[in-house]
């Protein structure tokens, strides 16, 4: 079977024949985009529950806004920060309503009683200690080592310089390692 | 993730698991699901109006001159005709217009919360009760005047 004429086109393609009204092109972003994204959030403690209606606000309000991306970081990096900063909404209204976050989930002791629930109690450890950085030490840390992305594309996206961007890296690690302790 | 080999062991083996947690969670996200949703909005949502910072900040600007004149107006025409308990600044006429349908949510409530605030601060007002204005001593008129003026300045909002 064929694939779709725009599965193989560039972001900033698809951006441009979104903006010529292809819906296509925006129906294969959100595809492309959604499942990385929800990743993102998953792991800032996102409740699984609330994941996809942050995933598909994220992604509308990025449509919304393409007039203002300026193309300095991917359209992938610039949709996390949108992301995080709806992320960070939701929780004000959560502390707002009195929302109680499940806690994450219990490790199975059948399954490899040491190994497997010393990964997941660490997880579950940083998954806090990320919850108490500040928004950008945050956001810094996760662009660099869950995604990977260089500091030049962090600091386009999140209007930092370079320079601010490694501070935020070093002091969110340095405080996530003491909180591990 | 090379940058996961800058960060200490025993926190990028947490990383590395947490993740895979995210993973796990992320997979349960229906694409097909958020693209449909997505489209849909972008049909039958209106963009919004999108406004240059310059005019947004000074809306902004507005609004706060607009809250500090009523509030003032407020307090000036309590003091004028004496605080009556329970007095509301809604009875009051106002020499003002603003075009609340410009506002968006936030500044309208802004807006209704100083408002609310106006018989407050007028009560907080340690004066003591003031019948009429011819019993008002020079300080208190000269007071009085600056906030006329005031208010006549600010009435080109």
């Amino acid at each position: 079977m064929r694939a779709p004429a725009t599965a193989d086109l560039a972001d900033t393609e698809l951006i441009a024949r979104y903006l010529r009204g292809e819906e296509q092109a925006a129906t294969q972003l959100v595809e492309r985009h959604a499942v990385p994204l929800a990743r993102f959030l998953a792991v800032q403690g996102a409740p699984e529950a609330e994941l996809e209606d942050i995933v598909q606000d994220a992604l509308f309000r990025a449509f919304r806004s393409l007039g203002s991306f300026r193309g300095g970081a991917s359209f992938r990096t610039w949709l996390l920060t949108i992301g995080g900063n709806l992320l960070k909404d939701r929780r004000r209204q959560w502390k707002r309503q009195q929302v109680i976050e499940l806690v994450p989930e219990v490790p199975d002791p059948k399954a490899d009683p040491v190994g497997e629930a010393d990964a997941s109690w660490a997880a579950s450890k940083l998954e806090q200690g990320l919850t108490r950085l500040a928004r950008l030490q945050r956001e810094v840390f996760l662009l660099r080592a869950q995604q990977g992305l260089g500091y030049t594309e962090i600091a386009a996206a999140l209007d930092i310089t370079e320079g601010a961007a490694r501070v935020h890296y070093h002091h969110a690690v340095k405080r996530l390692k003491a909180w591990m302790q | 993730m090379d940058a996961m080999n800058e960060l200490p062991d025993d926190l990028a083996k947490a990383l590395k698991a947490l993740d895979e947690r995210a993973a796990q969670r992320a997979r349960a996200v229906n694409t097909g699901r958020v693209a449909r949703t997505v489209m849909e909005r972008l049909r039958s949502e209106p963009a919004l109006e999108e406004r240059p910072m310059w005019v947004r900040r000074w809306r902004a600007m507005a609004l706060a001159a607009a809250v500090v004149v009523l509030a003032a107006l407020g307090i000036a025409v309590l003091r004028t005709q004496g605080a009556r308990p329970g007095a509301s600044v809604a009875t009051l006429a106002l020499p003002l217009e603003l075009d609340t349908q410009a506002l968006a949510e936030g500044q309208e409530q802004a807006l209704l919360q100083a408002v609310e605030e106006v018989p407050a601060a007028a009560a907080a007002y340690s004066e003591p009760s003031l019948g009429s204005v011819e019993e008002l001593n020079e300080q208190e008129l000269q007071t009085l005047l600056r906030d006329m003026e005031r208010l006549n300045g600010g009435g080109a909002l």
